[in-house]
């Protein structure tokens, strides 16, 4: 979500190409960072928030997400 | 001696009925073809234009349809619009490659809109809303998930083959690497669908002895150079090579390496960016590209599905600078912008330094 006045994004990192980090936001639009704006450590699937200077990984959302994805492709899944 | 007359007057019933039987089938056979040389006896393959981004619609000569990979999410009605009119109702192969959004992007809509058969997907899940959207979707639709491997066969008759050739790993490094590659023959051409898959997945069918000649090959990752390596290419050897990739799209795509690639091996390359939606139609023994694409989109719906980076603009100042400038506003005075051409509409100039 974008706030007027200051940088507030957060969301999910759905891939990277190249020197960018493509960010699937909260209102499910994709959008380009580069990769240099967000912590080294940062991989796919991370919940990354990003305010005005700071930029950090919410672990505990992305733990809680990728544990609840995970819990619905295994019921799907037929390997 | 009874029984020796009995055995050969045996063997000349058993001559005449397959004789009888082998005419009367070959009858049958050429009354088929004729009925429906039009729609039946074809295998169509359309890469739809949808930006940067994959989805190829296949309609089988056997009268099947197999969907891989759907788009970016603002793809789906255009995906889905498409395949209504082509008067398909039954989608009977659903094929994710791999979990990122410019592939499974459109899916969840599909899914929604049409009869489904079968759903292929590797074993590799992402954290993204889209991604759930999918589960969800195939969920609502009692649907499972059959996990794409290689070697696996989806239709396996004498002149018709749809088969999987990668992921051949359990485990990889790179999402990218366990996209599903599927190659199809009809008669005597042959297509090789690589979704994302590089140089790891590539060298695996390599050695894996998958017989990778055929006379397209959709090239891996939007022409990226980390895929469609040179052995990799050898192997294949392709007639035709589709691209599918967005116009000024952030990445460079395709790399001027693998354009260098395709080039040297004197491949003719069909790319969507230049135009728009590309359809090979085969016979059985020749494949033949429209000419006339379908340019579907105006511009203003293209713009909007293509990625955007954003920008920061200075409300004293009127300038708009990109997230990495060095000098970028204070707090107070910033306004975000989601493209130049955002900004230049409010009044904003670009910043010298960092906006060529």
């Amino acid at each position: 979500m974008y706030r007027i006045g200051g940088i507030f994004i957060k969301g999910i990192i759905d891939r990277f190409e190249g020197e960018y980090a493509l960010i699937e936001l909260e209102n499910l639009k994709v959008i380009n960072i580069l990769k240099d704006n967000l912590p080294q450590n940062a991989k796919e699937g991370d919940v990354v928030v990003i305010k005005d200077n700071e930029c950090y990984i919410d672990i505990e959302e992305t733990q809680r997400r990728k544990e609840q994805i995970e819990k619905i492709f295994e019921d799907l899944f037929e390997g | 001696m009874m029984k020796f007359i009995k055995a050969t007057k045996m063997k000349l019933l058993v001559l005449i009925l397959l004789i009888v039987f082998l005419f009367g089938c070959t009858g049958v056979d050429v009354s088929n073809q004729n009925v429906s040389n039009n729609s039946y006896s074809l295998l169509k393959v359309h890469f739809l234009d949808v930006g940067q981004a994959d989805s190829i619609l296949i309609q089988f000569p056997n009268g099947e349809t197999a969907l891989i990979d759907g788009g970016n999410r603002e793809d789906g009605r255009f995906v889905v619009e498409y395949i209504e009119k082509m008067g398909i109702s039954r989608i009977n192969y659903i094929i994710a490659t791999h979990p990122h959004e410019d592939h499974i992007g459109g899916l969840p809509e599909v899914i929604k809109s049409f009869d489904i058969g079968k759903v292929y997907m590797p074993n590799k899940t992402s954290n993204t809303r889209i991604f759930k959207n999918l589960l969800e979707e195939i969920k609502n639709k009692g649907l499972k998930i059959i996990q794409a491997k290689g070697g696996l066969s989806i239709i396996d008759t004498e002149d018709l083959k749809f088969t999987i050739i990668a992921p051949n790993s359990e485990k990889y490094d790179e999402t990218n690497e366990y996209s599903i590659v599927n190659k199809l023959i009809y008669k005597n051409t042959s297509f090789i669908f690589t979704g994302d898959a590089e140089k790891d997945s590539e060298e695996e069918m390599i050695k894996l002895g998958y017989n990778l000649k055929a006379d397209v090959l959709k090239v891996g990752h939007h022409g990226g150079r980390t895929s469609t390596n040179y052995e990799f290419l050898k192997r294949v050897n392709p007639k035709f090579a589709v691209i599918s990739v967005g116009k000024d799209n952030d990445y460079g795509h395709p790399h001027k390496e693998v354009l260098k690639r395709l080039d040297k091996m004197g491949i003719k390359v069909f790319r969507t960016d230049e135009l728009g939606t590309i359809i090979a139609t085969s016979d059985g023994y020749k494949i033949n590209f429209n000419k006339e694409i379908v340019k579907n989109n105006d511009d203003a719906t293209k713009n909007e599905r293509d990625k955007k980076i954003i920008y920061i603009g200075n409300k004293k100042t009127k300038v708009y600078h990109t997230t990495t400038c060095k000098s970028l506003p204070k707090q107070e005075n910033r306004v975000i912008f989601n493209s130049k051409e955002e900004a230049e509409k409010a009044g904003y100039r670009p910043h010298k330094n960092c906006i060529e």
